[in-house]
């Protein structure tokens, strides 16, 4: 359900009827549903309850993700997922988790509005994320669909290899936009990329 | 003709791209394909330097980076850059270059007296006499200063940009001479990923300065061909201009990339340098060698290189360093030397020979081609002051060999492996006799090939390359099934190398013989650290600072482990050699530092409502990471004015605080509550869903480690707040209990500290600004009493709001996700205008806090103090057990001398004590003076009209009410208090029911 | 800088981590029982070993569990890593 009042992302996204313009190669994803589950991975019945629910089993392997119509459900821990969907979903979603859950040990939270996503594709990918990340993100190891909890520069990340492009995802925390701004607009500078951001506020960062 | 010693034929620069540069303002002519060093010879330029201690004149010595005279400052005002080696520093139009040691000019140099007083500067020197009479230091360190002449730093910002760069790759090659080059082709074929770096603008080390053929082509011309398939493989990462400097743990390595500093800063374009952190599965160390200086008198007077660099200049670059020369050698090396000269039309006088019997091919042609070969012969002395004129012969039992007239004495002692990246490791090496020098053994993933395991034979070491890249790109999972034949070269006979330290009898008394030239340490310093009693190679290193310049010693260090053999009378293998440490070379702090500079420096945190901070004219302070706003002056106001505006609004109308930076964690499960208990000092498990509840954590040692209020959501979720500081440590801190203890508590636990913003709304007319924001949540006393929480909606949005006050007042704390909390923000600010709303800052929660004697963790908590110390006994559970309760009965924590938390009250009510400041009985100067405690927090309290202050005294809680000093340090003042109860302000708590 | 195997997300490099002091310190379970000695025993008393170490380090960056690593504190060489689970 939607509130009538108009959310403002992380780095400067105003909500609108129109969806956001998702042009070049680096940009937000902002407003996703960003829904954190924990449970236990031994318990099966939960497992499969989630699988029918979501048409997709909870990866299992450290550093993988799962997708389904959607939704994107990534391993954080051996109890610990975070399912990325669509806009507005957060409700719906963590209210059929619940339902699918009940009698189960487990904890469903919404963070929505705790972090965002910022996509960067395109062939300086690789190069850009190297300034500040320091895993292998090769295809041949970090193929797609592949994930990892790192650090980026140094604010704490979750990366997602999404395509060959290549394309990623960088999941990162609110309050850290500003300085992953300013970072990315540093380090993809050479690349002649560019960030379409307000969150660099003048005193903050200058 | 500009360049006088500029060979008319040959080498790989580019005659047709002349070029000048300047050196000490002089211009210099050079092509492109020259080194600074190179051009410098070409122009008969000898004098580069003066040494550090003696201020003797220096010239070039070798054409890589182990030269330890050729330091030379580039370029002017920010871009400048000091201690830069000419001999690796390509030559560029319009570089500028200056000499880095000489006062007050490089001819003239008054520091040379220092050469003159010589015999009464030994080792140890500085701290023997400069340390005495202490009153004189200053004047010697003036002296000292200018002596101390290593170039200077920029003094403005500097205006290049710096790159940092991960990498990974299945093999690096750390060198890309004929050994590097021949291992990155062969791990390329098997397809891995390989990286290969060389510190020269040009790949082919060696093989770009010989006469020898490899698969049949001209040496120089078959590096070019290598280098250029390595650049279009795929798969394969070229690095030129690019020092391996530092091999740390787990085989990191870090490489410096010499970026285009002297062109201008393209848009776009990094620009000083580029630091690659490359994490390699193996590593081929291709890292050559370093040929060895030899002992004589003089040995260090421009116009003294080592053998293989003559031949780099006269193959590579095109240039004789002299007009007429004499070779002084234990090795056949230095023959092709003799050879190359010769072929240049540069008369080579004589070699000396220490070996009695070289019977080599290279000897033998040399032979042949009518160069006056003296064997058992050495070199004892060079004359000439600026230069050398003319080198003394000897034979090895002494007798004088005659004084042979040369401009150029080039020396061979051997090639000394260069293991320093192995060593900065600790990977192991073995003394290899062959070369009379360490040599590293292949140990976890680095495999060792060419010149530095001490192979020097081409075809020998073009085989060793290929077998180490193929063997390392095995080892990194990488085969194509077959093994890569080894480029082909002629196998070229030699005589053995003869160890040769010490000049012969009396001969080593000659004054001086340099053993490092950069530090000035001379053979006559070893002896003195020797005779004193320092005989480890390491306390050699510190008594005499051998091997400590920027060169890092690489010349000195091979041939002192031989020299302090020699003097002791043992195997130069059980002296060893200094343990060597990153960097290799120079590198500047921009390129260590990278783009982690400025606002990059630190993550700066911020709230969904900084920009409306910034708006309204906040001021902020650093909490850790975040950034919180202050306090909001209006114009012209003072921070004091401000923030006693601030304070008055809350306590008589209503502020609005920011205070989303708590931390926030979900903890979900049927045993959330039993988890509590044991983490918390008071009793949890009661607590009834929609209640909240003030909570102490202590850690083991019985110490107040956090505190906060935690409410109980629903049946099996409460909502944790921590301090804002200790958000992380909390959540690491219950899951550490959670995963390693109590893997039976069924409890999960999820930070929510982003997605929940926090405004707190504090002061007597809050509820009606609530109510007028708009809520769904019934606000009467009885509906939402003290210490409980409800959820609805604040201004249409969805929120969580909980009735505590961390100010005394009547407050809520309104929870909304932070996409919609400046909407929240906003709606309230709008709804309490006509209350009077007032925004307030850190500063003003600070005061309000320490009026009602509430503590916080960090401030009068300091990692020392039990809840009973501040007052928080009441809190101690005693029907359960919970983290540090048993430490609480330890004695310690039961002392009655403890510090313990008091009001202090000055008694000029309009002075405010510095926090920090210690509390006496009594003034005294008797020192140290008895301290009872220091003060923790310390404010003028607007609504009470006087300063508080808040503070840890010893025994303080049973005197309440006594006369107690608290002393300032700037000053040395007494400032008389009085202690008192630690709650100021409506101490019944009263306000914050209604 | 130690690449630390972490047993869930792999080798990673140590900013990502945080080191937890030594392994297999279990907490008595009636602290109320014991001596002060003892107690003091348990709350500061390390080997401090030389050597094969067994430690604690927790995955800040990353996965957020705490593990156990044995690591050489001599020559800082990892020689294994395992979780919770594995060790009990």
């Amino acid at each position: 359900m939607s509130s009538p009042t108009p959310r403002r992302s992380p780095f400067g996204a105003i909500e609108s009827a129109q969806p956001p313009p998702h042009e070049g190669q680096l940009f937000e994803r902002p407003f996703l549903t960003h829904v954190n589950l924990r449970l236990d991975s031994a318990d099966s019945e939960a497992l499969a309850a989630i699988q029918q629910m979501l048409g997709v089993q909870l990866p299992l392997t450290p550093n993988t993700t799962a997708a389904s119509q959607g939704l994107l459900a990534i391993w954080l821990g051996p109890d610990e997922w975070l399912l990325l969907a669509a806009q507005d979903y957060s409700e719906a979603l963590a209210s059929d988790l619940q339902a699918a859950l009940t009698g189960h040990v487990a904890s469903i939270v919404d963070i929505s509005s705790g972090q965002t996503v910022i996509r960067l594709s395109g062939p300086s990918a690789l190069d850009v994320l190297a300034r500040g990340c320091a895993l292998d993100l090769h295809p041949s190891v970090f193929p797609p669909g592949a994930c990892a909890q790192t650090m980026l520069a140094r604010a704490q990340t979750l990366l997602i290899a999404v395509d060959l492009t290549p394309t990623f995802d960088i999941i990162v925390r609110r309050s850290f936009a500003p300085y992953v701004a300013a970072w990315l607009k540093d380090s993809a500078r050479q690349f002649g990329l560019h960030f379409p951001t307000t969150a660099t506020p003048g005193t903050t960062l200058a | 003709m500009s360049q006088p010693f500029r060979l008319d034929h040959g080498g790989r620069i580019h005659r047709d791209a002349p070029l000048q540069f300047t050196f000490d303002g002089r211009p210099i002519d050079a092509f492109r394909g020259d080194t600074v060093a190179s051009a410098l010879l070409a122009n008969g330029v000898s004098l580069v330097g003066r040494s550090l201690k003696y201020h003797r004149p220096r010239g070039i010595v070798s054409a890589g980076a182990e030269d330890p005279n050729a330091f030379v400052q580039l370029g002017h005002g920010a871009r400048t850059l000091p201690n830069r080696l000419a001999t690796v520093t390509p030559a560029t139009p319009g570089l500028e270059v200056r000499h880095v040691n000489a006062w007050p000019s490089l001819d003239f140099d008054l520091m040379s007296a220092f050469g003159l007083a010589a015999p009464f500067i030994p080792a140890g020197f500085y701290y023997k006499t400069l340390m005495w009479p202490r009153r004189l230091w200053p004047l010697y360190e003036h002296f000292l200063r200018h002596a101390a002449g290593l170039g200077h730093a920029p003094n403005a910002p500097d205006p290049d940009r710096y790159d940092h760069v991960h990498a990974h790759c299945d093999v690096l090659v750390v060198g890309a001479g004929p050994a590097g080059l021949a291992a990155a082709r062969a791990a390329a074929q098997t397809g891995a990923r390989v990286i290969v770096a060389d510190e020269q603008a040009e790949f082919g080390g060696g093989l770009l300065a010989t006469a020898e053929r490899v698969d049949a082509l001209p040496a120089p011309q078959w590096a070019d061909v290598a280098a250029a398939q390595l650049s279009s493989a795929p798969g394969v990462t070229v690095l030129p201009n690019t020092t391996a400097f530092g091999l740390y743990e787990s085989n990191l390595v870090l490489l410096a990339e010499r970026l285009h500093s002297d062109q201008p800063d393209n848009a776009g374009s990094e620009s000083g340098a580029r630091v690659w952190r490359v994490l390699p599965k193996q590593i081929v160390l291709a890292s050559g060698a370093h040929e060895r200086p030899l002992l004589f008198a003089n040995n260090d007077r421009p116009g003294v290189l080592l053998a293989g660099a003559i031949s780099t200049y006269l193959n590579r670059y095109a240039v004789a360093p002299g007009s007429r020369a004499v070779v002084f050698t234990n090795n056949d090396s230095a023959y092709r030397t003799a050879l190359d000269l010769a072929d240049a039309g540069v008369p080579v006088a004589a070699i000396a020979d220490v070996r009695v019997d070289p019977d080599g091919n290279l000897p033998a042609q040399a032979r042949a081609q009518g160069i006056p070969v003296h064997t058992g012969a050495v070199v004892v002395q060079a004359h000439g002051r600026g230069r050398v004129a003319a080198a003394e012969l000897c034979s090895l039992d002494g007798a004088p060999l005659g004084t042979v007239e040369c401009d150029l004495l080039g020396v061979s002692g051997g090639f000394a492996p260069a293991l320093h990246l192995h060593a900065q490791a600790s990977a192991p090496m073995t003394w290899n006799p062959e070369v009379a020098a360490f040599a590293p053994q292949p140990s976890h993933g680095i495999h060792p090939a060419g010149a530095v395991t001490g192979q020097l034979d081409l075809a020998s070491v073009l085989r060793q390359g290929t077998a180490a890249g193929t063997a390392a790109a095995a080892a990194a999972g990488c085969s194509n099934g077959h093994t890569p034949a080894a480029p082909q070269a002629a196998e070229t006979p030699t005589s053995d190398l003869k160890p040769y330290w010490l000049p012969p009898g009396e001969l080593a008394r000659t004054k001086p013989q340099f053993v490092d030239l950069h530090e000035d340490v001379t053979l006559d310093d070893l002896r003195l650290s020797l005779r004193e009693g320092y005989e480890s190679i390491e306390h050699v290193k510190r008594y005499t600072t051998l091997g400590m310049g920027p060169d890092q010693g690489k010349l000195a260090n091979p041939l002192a482990t031989g020299v302090i053999a020699e003097l002791l009378g043992r195997d130069p293998a059980t002296v060893g050699t200094p343990r060597h440490r990153p960097a290799y070379s120079p590198v500047s702090l921009g390129a260590i530092a990278g783009r982690h500079i400025g606002p990059l420096a630190d993550p700066v945190r911020v709230t969904p409502m900084q920009e409306w901070h910034e708006s309204a004219g906040a001021h902020f302070e650093n909490v850790g990471q975040w950034r919180r706003a202050w306090y909001y002056p209006h114009p012209g106001e003072s921070m004091h004015e401000a923030v006693a505006r601030e304070c008055l609004a809350v306590r008589n109308r209503v502020g609005i605080l920011d205070y989303s930076t708590l931390g926030k964690i979900e903890i979900t499960g049927p045993d959330a509550g039993e988890f509590l208990d044991r983490v918390y000092t008071n009793a949890w498990k009661r607590l009834r869903p929609g209640r909240c509840r003030y909570g102490l954590m202590l850690g083991e040692d019985g110490m107040i480690f956090d505190d906060g209020v935690t409410a109980r959501l629903d049946d099996q979720r409460y909502l944790m707040f921590t301090s804002t500081s200790n958000a992380a440590p909390v959540l690491a801190w219950l899951e550490q209990w959670l995963q390693t203890e109590w893997t039976d508590l069924r409890v999960y636990l999820t930070s929510v500290s982003e997605h929940w913003s926090n405004i707190a709304l504090a002061g007597p007319r809050s509820r009606d600004v609530l109510a007028a924001a708009g809520t769904d949540i019934p606000l009467a006393r009885d509906d939402f009493p003290f210490m409980t929480f409800r959820e609805g909606h604040v201004a249409g949005v969805p929120a969580r709001v909980f009735r505590i006050s961390f100010s005394g007042e009547l407050s809520y704390e309104i929870n909304v996700p932070a996409d919609r909390a400046r909407h929240v923000w906003e709606a309230l600010l709008d709804a309490g205008r006509s209350f009077g709303i007032t925004p307030y800052g850190t500063e003003t929660m600070h005061v309000l806090r320490a009026e009602k004697g509430f503590i916080i963790v960090g401030q009068e908590t300091d990692g020392s103090v039990t809840p009973d110390d501040v007052g928080l006994g009441r809190l101690l559970s005693r029907r359960k057990d919970f983290l540090g309760k048993r430490s609480l009965s330890r004695p310690d924590s039961a002392r009655p001398d403890r510090k313990q938390l008091v009001g202090l009250l000055t008694d000029d009510p309009a002075l405010v004590l510095p926090e920090g400041g210690h509390v006496v009985d009594a003034p005294g100067r008797r020192r140290p003076l008895p301290m009872r405690g220091h003060v923790t927090s310390s404010y003028f309290s607007p609504v009470l009209g006087r300063s508080i202050a808040l503070a840890m005294v010893s025994g303080g809680r049973a005197a309440l009410g006594e006369r107690l000093y608290v002393a300032t340090l700037h000053d040395d003042r007494w400032l008389p208090v009085r202690s008192c109860h630690p709650v100021f302000y409506d101490p019944e708590g009263a306000r914050q029911h209604v | 800088m130690l690449l630390i195997p972490c047993p869930w997300c792999g080798p990673r490099e140590d900013d990502e981590f945080t080191f937890g002091g030594e392994a297999d310190i279990p907490r008595p379970a009636d602290p109320a029982a014991l001596t002060d000695e003892q107690w003091a025993d348990y709350l500061f008393m390390r080997d401090n070993r030389r050597g094969h170490h067994r430690e604690q380090w927790y995955h800040t960056a990353g996965c957020r569990r705490w593990f156990i690593v044995e690591r050489d504190t001599v020559t800082n060489e990892i020689l294994g890593a395992s979780t919770y689970g594995d060790s009990q």
